[in-house]
């Protein structure tokens, strides 16, 4: 046992300089050991998979023992690190995990490989390279799920048996725990004036990840204990940021000049609300549950109905769900976290507090808001821009003036034509979205004669597609009869020209249906003019095949209560023509099929639709994790859309902004949203 | 990139001239206000090809900027901003500081409006959003993941499957990713030139890059299987490249088939690079290709003719047919795992051994420290190897070298004729 704050100390410094005796210790008394290489590699699974985890740590100052003879790595530390791997440091290690968190982690994996395969009496662990990529785009985060799951397996391959969810929950739980040990450590650090050495607290940081828990938490304990007892220490406050430290040598040598080190930023940062309070578990179980509440959003609330959730400790959430989601990392994307304290609060309707690059300063409904930096922000350096302010224009020529004069750095959705115009001129740039969404038109299928499919399919053939989005969109919007992007899972290129123009197909189906005359009206909200040109257009095409169409223009109060499924079964004549749509990029999301006034599966939709095929597919999607059966499921529902044509979709919806050429890196993200965290101005 | 074909091949004679017009008409294009692209050699280029955008290989660019001894002055361009003037990476960024165009090697690098960039180092991401900063108004920049293989014992002979079985060589998720990205890319560069990827043509670029790289390939068999080979690698340096920066086009094509013809009638008339052919040696790693003397020096000694470098091997690793499939797919199966086929033991090392017997070389020289395990399966197989520890003293190199053939390679090389 530590009899005082300095020995305890000095024996975390000599755990720290030396860790490999208590490991061996650990291994003696039976502990599995696996190390791992890299900053990614998730300590919780290793754990969960009933083995101790331990950092591999190598020391750029030692040339190795063989030479080279292992192999050559250019990087020193992992030229270290192959080193001790090979000459016997570590044979302790029953497996060993690489990241790719620096390309030499790979080269170490290629070069550990070869020795496997080609120097055999080389004794070493198990070996897994977790390939987890960093570049910060949708393409890439599905690509590291999917290795972590490979790292999960193999995992569980060497431990002889098979993870259980119930563990991994069990082990992020503890090492939350244990990562609070070390939060006693960061308080000693920040006491004014400072209790614990910058060396010292980087020692015991260190020792977190190079030894088994117990051993740690032993140590921990005779510390946070007997610090407080100690004499303040003096000399000026310096906070490092950087590379990582594998050692103490640096930090020793900066506090041997009068200097405590009292922060360091090198791989964690805690996550604030805009108010500086700390973000915990307790703020997401208060954001489900405020979803949850009636009157939440429409969009959130029956996706965070299929879960369950509890929060054990302070940075734990465990969700769980009685059948698979494979929706949930849509939905976990989209869902933005509320500082309660604020939603709560007598300000409650006008003030949003959250945890992104932005916090609001200022909110005038229907003229501006303004948006300022978070000094608090978790991504370090970001964002870029000390604040944002927004202007709502009523009119929608102003702004574009305003733009081109140079008063206005950049214009969200501008009026089609002027957008593209802009977009041709060198001094400005224009940003499109092009697979936001998708115009459509519904049918309300209890209107005859449109509850017969036939007259739906008639209608499918009678529209122009391919003028409209050259004469009306300028080619800025491709036609289509599906409205997902290519990126899409449901995408089928195949079947986007099933509908063309063709006025006999749509007589002789009419013809087929008896339908010889018939009369709809067409639902348009004056600010779509566009889709009113869109109506115009079908006017003229069904003219000719006796169809009579009235363009009936309301205002968005009344279009919404004419439209609106949740209000009861809807009882328009024919035609909406201003529903805004889901699709884009996204695989389409759980909220399209179970919220979407357009596509509820289960009836609950403006056009009244309730087919069989079409809720059995649905159902099935929304709990199939496989990709390739939700692959061939997607197909069977664009089978199912383009037979029973209760939606007319005829075009891709595009977002568009313009921006001054000085503006950079504003980008749409997926889900239509705007990403300004890495804008810059230069 | 300049060096002149020694031996006055024909076929390459007018590759530079061509190079140069190629350039002008480039920068002709971009001064009308085409957008340009810039790609790296590790990074897929038919893209441009079938966009019909005009475009640069850094790779290339590089090559000039070093040929002209400029190299020193584009990383001082950016080290006096604050920047790391290291690698390729000077030489398309420094030219965008570079204020007189005169001063410029051919004329200078046209500014660029697409980069597109493997994420091949740490830094990578940086270097990026510094492309984006500096190549103003508006450069889209375009990095791709470089995933890596986690399988523990890969099938090392890669050739046999990556022409046709490569989605049984290489992870299909890695594919999978590397394939969304493309298709990432393609739309913004739609969206930007106004014109749509057409897949048809991409299929004639992926048929004509592919009839290039098997006429490489002949042409390495032939080198391979004549003795005295009629060519030595100084001999393709330029066939191997500049064709190579524009591969997908019939030109680029026709000028590999012409070399082929060349040294096929070569071969036929028994006409040698060193016609005292006694002793064939490989050559891994940089070369010292611009040094002629230090080859003739082995000539004149020893016999000696370098005839395998990667130059004109390595296209075998880019070979992908799409045999009626998705040809974006198998495009994305060309470059997603390019530089592992080079450069990760095992496929490295087998590649190595393989490419060596087919030469019947007689020892192996190795000049690059990380091909360490190339050596290993090389000698287990039976070559000789050196490998050169100091690769920066060029006269330490001739004489470790000298002293390696005369004491290994030579007795190897006698055994090897004898049997002949």
């Amino acid at each position: 046992m530590t009899s005082s704050a300095v020995s305890a100390l000095d024996e975390a410094r000599a755990m720290y300089t030396d860790p490999h005796a208590i490991a061996r210790a650990a291994k003696s008394d039976g502990a599995r050991i696996c190390g791992y290489v890299g900053s990614d590699v998730p300590e919780e699974l290793i754990l969960a998979a009933g083995y101790v985890p331990v950092r591999v740590r190598g020391d750029a100052s030692q040339p190795p023992v063989h030479g080279d003879r292992y192999g050559y790595l250019a990087e020193p530390v992992t030229r270290s690190v192959l080193a001790r791997l090979t000459d016997g440091t570590y044979d302790y290690l029953d497996g060993l995990v690489i990241d790719h968190s620096i390309d030499a982690h790979a080269l170490l994996f290629f070069n550990l490989r070869q020795v496997r395969l080609m120097l055999p009496e080389v004794r070493l662990p198990k070996l897994h390279f977790f390939d987890l990529l960093h570049l910060p785009h949708l393409t890439t985060a599905r690509y590291n799920r999917d290795r972590l799951r490979e790292l999960a397996e193999t995992l569980a391959d060497w431990s002889g048996g098979s993870i259980s969810d119930e563990a991994i929950v069990r082990q992020i739980s503890h090492s939350n725990a244990h990562r609070a040990g070390l939060a006693e450590v960061v308080a000693f650090r920040q006491a004014r004036p400072p209790r614990i050495r910058g060396s010292d607290a980087l020692a015991l940081t260190g020792c977190a990840m190079l030894m088994p828990r117990p051993d740690f938490t032993r140590v921990i304990d005779a510390v946070s204990h007997e610090v407080p007892s100690q004499p303040p220490l003096e000399g000026r406050r310096l906070f490092v940021t950087g590379s990582n430290h594998e050692s103490t040598e640096a930090y020793a040598a900066i506090e041997r000049a009068e200097v405590v080190i009292v922060g360091d930023d090198h791989d964690l940062c805690p996550v604030q609300f805009h108010t500086g309070r700390e973000f915990t578990s307790a703020d997401i179980a208060w954001n489900m549950q405020h979803v949850l509440k009636p009157q939440g959003t429409a969009n959130f609330g029956p996706q965070a109905q299929q879960w369950t959730f509890e929060t054990p400790d302070k940075y734990t959430v465990i969700f769980k769900s009685d059948q698979p989601r494979p929706f949930a990392w849509e939905f976990f994307h989209n869902f933005n976290m509320l500082d309660p304290e604020t939603g709560q609060g007598p300000d409650a309707a006008t003030k949003a507090v959250g945890t992104g690059p932005f916090a609001m300063a200022d909110w005038a409904q229907g003229d501006h808001f303004t948006l300022k930096k978070n000094q608090n922000y978790w991504m370090s350096g970001r964002p870029y821009l000390d604040g944002i302010n927004f202007t709502v224009f009523k009119d929608a020529q102003a702004p574009v003036v305003q733009f081109e004069a140079g008063a206005l750095d950049g214009l969200l959705y501008p009026p089609l034509r002027d957008g593209v115009r802009l977009g041709q001129d060198q001094s400005f740039q224009l940003l499109t979205n092009k697979y936001a969404g998708s115009f459509f038109t519904t049918l309300n299928v209890n209107y005859p004669p449109l509850d017969d499919k036939r007259v739906r399919q008639a209608l499918n053939y009678a529209i122009n597609r391919e003028r409209w989005a050259k004469s009306e969109m300028l080619g800025q919007s491709d036609a289509v009869d599906l409205p997902w992007g290519p990126l899409n899972l449901a995408y089928e290129a195949g079947k986007n020209s099933i509908y063309t123009f063709d006025l006999d197909k749509a007589r002789f189906l009419l013809k087929d249906a008896g339908v010889a005359n018939a009369e709809f009206d067409f639902l348009v909200q004056p600010a779509h003019t566009e889709r009113i040109h869109w109506g115009e257009m079908v006017q003229a095409d069904l003219a000719p095949l006796g169809i009579k169409l009235n363009i009936v223009t309301m205002d968005a109060s009344s279009w919404n209560n004419a439209t609106t499924a949740a209000n009861g079964p809807t009882t328009y004549k024919g035609l909406n023509g201003s529903p805004t749509g889901q699709g884009g990029n996204g695989e389409p999301a759980n909220s399209a099929y179970a919220t979407s006034n357009w596509w509820r599966y289960d009836g609950v939709n403006s056009s009244n639709y309730n087919g069989a095929a079409y809720h059995d597919l649905v159902s099935k999607l929304l709990v199939e994790p496989d990709q390739d059966k939700r692959k061939s499921l997607y197909s069977q529902v664009n089978d199912v859309i383009l037979d029973d044509c209760w939606l007319l979709i005829y075009a891709t919806r595009p977002d568009q902004g313009v921006f001054q050429s000085k503006v950079h890196d504003f980008v749409w993200a997926p889900f239509s949203r705007t990403e300004f965290t890495n804008v810059w101005l230069g | 990139v300049t060096t002149e074909a020694r031996k006055g091949l024909q076929s390459t004679s007018e590759l530079n001239a061509y190079q140069r017009q190629w350039f002008a008409q480039l920068q002709q294009r971009a001064a009308a206000g085409e957008p340009i692209g810039v790609a790296s050699a590790a990074s897929t280029q038919e893209l441009f090809q079938v966009l019909d955008i005009p475009y640069v290989i850094s790779t290339w660019w590089a090559a000039v900027v070093s040929a002209r001894r400029k190299t020193g002055d584009y990383a001082r361009l950016l080290t006096e901003r604050g920047y790391p003037g290291e690698g390729q990476v000077s030489a398309v960024l420094g030219s965008a500081f570079m204020a007189d165009p005169a001063e410029a090697p051919w004329g200078g690098l046209p500014r660029p409006s697409f980069i597109v960039e493997t994420a091949s180092g740490d830094a990578s991401r940086k270097i990026h959003e510094l492309y984006a900063r500096e190549f103003i108004p508006g450069a889209d920049c375009y990095l791709l993941e470089r995933s890596v293989g986690t399988e523990l014992d890969p099938y090392p002979n890669w050739w046999e499957q990556s022409p046709r079985d490569w989605d049984r060589l290489l992870s299909p998720q890695r594919i999978d990713l590397h394939l969304a990205e493309m298709e990432s890319i393609i739309r913004g560069l739609e969206k930007r030139v106004g014109r749509t990827f057409n897949v048809t043509r991409l299929k004639q670029v992926m048929d004509l890059s592919n009839e290039q790289l098997e006429l490489y390939g002949k042409a390495r068999d032939l080198i391979a299987q004549t003795v005295p080979s009629p060519v030595s690698v100084v001999d393709t340096m330029v066939v191997a490249t500049i064709p190579r920066w524009h591969w997908g086009t019939p030109w680029a094509r026709d000028a590999v088939q012409a070399f082929y013809d060349e040294i096929s009638a070569r071969a036929a008339h028994g006409e040698g690079a060193v016609q005292n052919e006694k002793v064939r040696l490989m050559w891994i790693g940089p070369g010292l290709w611009f040094n002629l003397g230090f080859y003739q020096y082995f000539e004149e000694r020893f016999g000696a003719a370098f005839i395998w470098s990667m130059y004109l091997a390595e296209s075998e690793v880019y070979l992908r047919y799409y045999d009626g499939g998705d040809p974006l797919r198998a495009l994305a199966a060309r470059w997603v795992a390019n530089n592992e086929l080079f450069h990760a033991p095992p496929w490295s090392a087998a590649w190595h051994v393989k490419e060596a017997r087919l030469h019947h070389v007689d020892g192996v020289v190795i000049r690059d420290p990380s091909e360490h395990w190339s050596a290993v399966a090389l000698e287990r197989a039976g070559f000789p190897v050196i490998e050169l520890a100091d690769a920066s003293d060029a006269e330490r190199i001739r004489a470790d070298v000298a002293d390696f053939i005369e004491q290994r390679v030579v007795p190897v090389a006698r055994t090897r004729t004898a049997r002949a």
